[in-house]
Order: C-alpha cells, then structure tokens, then sequence
C-alpha cells in the first residue's frame, strides 16, 4: 500500500487540507494502520509543541552572557581576530519576531481557522494571549541585550593607539534598522518607558555609524564619552532586567515584579 | 522549538498557537502563501523528527 505524504499528513492535521484532501486522507487512514499511527504522532506532536513553555532564564544568565563575552572582548583587544558576529542573522532573527510583535501590537484577534479547533473557552483564550505577551516581551529583551552587548563591546576597546571600529559600524546599522522597527511598533502601545529608550539609542548608533572607521584615541575616548554621558548601557541593564521580569510574571503569574 | 529557523517558528507559531490564517500569516510575513505553507511544513516536519522517540507511532 502506498501510504500517504508527510505534507499531505501535516496539513490535514493542522486543519490545511481542502476538503478534497482532507476526505482522501480520512479514506485512507480508515484502512491504513501506518498512516493513523502518523496521523496521531504529529497530533502529539503538536499538542507538545504548544505546551512547550517558553524557557525561563536562569540566575545565572549574567554570568552566562559575561562568560562568552569576555573572550570575545580579551581577542578584540589583541587584535580583532575573534570570530565575526553573524549581525545580518541576529536583524533577519529581530525582523521576524518583529512581525510577530506587529501582529500583537496591532491587536489581531485570533480566529479559529480549520476544523480541528472549533471553540475556544477563556482559558484557551487567555493562554493564547500569555503567549503573545511573551513572545513580544521576549523579542524586544533580546534586541535590548543585543543593544547592551554590543554597546559594552564598543567601549571596552583599548585605545591606546587608533581604533578600528568598522565591525562595530557593521553592528550598529543592523541594530539601528532594528531599533527604528521596534521603536515605531512599540511607540503604539502603552510601553512609554520603552520608546523612549529606543529613541535614546537611535543617535548613539548613528553616531557610531557615521563616526570614520578608524578613530584616534582622542576620537575614540569622544565617542566612549558621548556613549557613557547617556548612561545607555546602565538603562538597557534596567529596561531588560524589567522585561525579563515581566516575562517571569507572566510564566510564574503569581511572582511579583520588582 | 529551538531547532526552528525564525522563519519557521514565527509561521508555525502563529498557525498552531495563535490560529492565524495561511494569508494572514503571509501578510505579517511577507512572503506568499506557499513560501508560508512550506516553512510551516519544514517546522512540523522538523519537530515530528526531533520528538520521534517520544511520541507514539504505533497504531
């Protein structure tokens, strides 16, 4: 017996199949042990991804990021020779959470599509809505680490001769293209607190970006100044420290933000 | 979850957790429906093989 596709399994399982598709699979599957045995894996599978929670970070996330920072900082500092940060990734990463965010932002209303899921109770509603809350919340954590990274890494180059900061030029656009998405999506919802960060990263990384590649250490200790007088490095710190918090509240509902 | 590519975790989460439609999502995307259609695929089709061992294929 010639047993049915694997895309032609996931999309009827995920109520995609037309109804031509879906009544060829429900034929076949009444007479096929192998292809049912599929059928109810990928429904496990799905019902496991959906209860996948999202992974909390430890206490130890500091210390975790520091250590893989610190070698990167120790190589830039001997000669640059640390492996290339792959930015181009990290904006196509941010980019599409930020589609995700949008969508939150935007305030979609989910709907159901498809047969399998016919009614949604407000429990299901309000776990659907956690989601969202976390997925945005965990987007802009990340491009707010990145941001706090990236800063750290600029300012801690020895300067003790000229200073080439073309990498970090690289950086600062993705993350400017960055910053200037999240910061129009965010600037539509109540988090104030947030925009105004955004807003205060926008002319540093212009700055960096339109600085020459290769500074002076006079040129160079200008730009760390103008870098430190915003104290941005201590308010991403605080801005992230609050949305990892309120991601926690929102895993742990009963813990309280600090 | 994790073994996704972003694109494969933002179509197949907005699919299966949020229930969006196949436009919709290619709208918030930006790509067409079959690009959408196939990185859900991917995305199922890749976790289906990371939990194998876990989940039941018996009939």
């Amino acid at each position: 017996m010639t047993h049915l596709g694997e895309e032609q399994l996931i999309a009827y399982v995920l109520g995609d199949a037309d109804e031509r598709a879906r009544a060829e699979v429900d034929a076949h599957a009444a007479e096929c042990e192998t292809c049912r045995g599929e059928i109810a894996a990928l429904r496990a599978t799905l019902e496991a991804a959906a209860d996948s929670p999202v992974p909390e970070r430890g206490d130890d996330y500091d210390a975790a990021v520091w250590a893989r920072l610190e070698p990167r900082l120790a190589a830039s500092r001997a000669g640059r020779v640390g492996a290339p940060v792959n930015w181009r990734a990290w904006l196509a990463a941010a980019a599409i959470l930020l589609a995700v965010v949008g969508a939150f932002l935007a305030g979609r209303i989910s709907r159901n599509v498809g047969e399998p899921q016919q009614a949604v109770n407000t429990s299901t509603a309000a776990d659907r809505r956690a989601i969202r809350d976390r997925v945005v919340l965990a987007a802009l954590g990340d491009h707010l680490d990145r941001t706090e990274r990236a800063l750290v890494e600029l300012v801690n180059n020895d300067a003790n001769g000229t200073v080439d900061i073309s990498a970090e030029q690289s950086w600062a656009r993705d993350l400017l293209e960055a910053n200037r998405l999240y910061r129009q999506s965010v600037r539509s919802s109540a988090s104030l607190a947030i925009a105004s960060l955004l807003d205060d990263l926008e002319p540093v990384l212009l700055d960096i970006i339109h600085s020459p590649s290769t500074l002076s250490a006079d040129e160079f200790h200008a730009l760390r100044a103008r870098i430190e007088d915003r104290s941005l490095v201590f308010k991403l710190r605080v801005t992230g420290a609050d949305v990892r918090a309120r991601q926690r509240t929102l895993i742990h509902p009963g813990e309280k933000t600090s | 979850m994790q073994g996704l590519t972003p694109l494969e975790r933002a179509a197949f989460t907005l699919r299966h957790l949020e229930q969006q439609s196949i436009e919709e999502i290619s709208s918030v995307l930006g790509q067409n429906a079959e690009a959408t259609r196939h990185s859900i695929f991917r995305a199922v089709a890749k976790m289906r093989r990371a939990l194998g061992p876990l989940v039941r294929t018996e009939p």
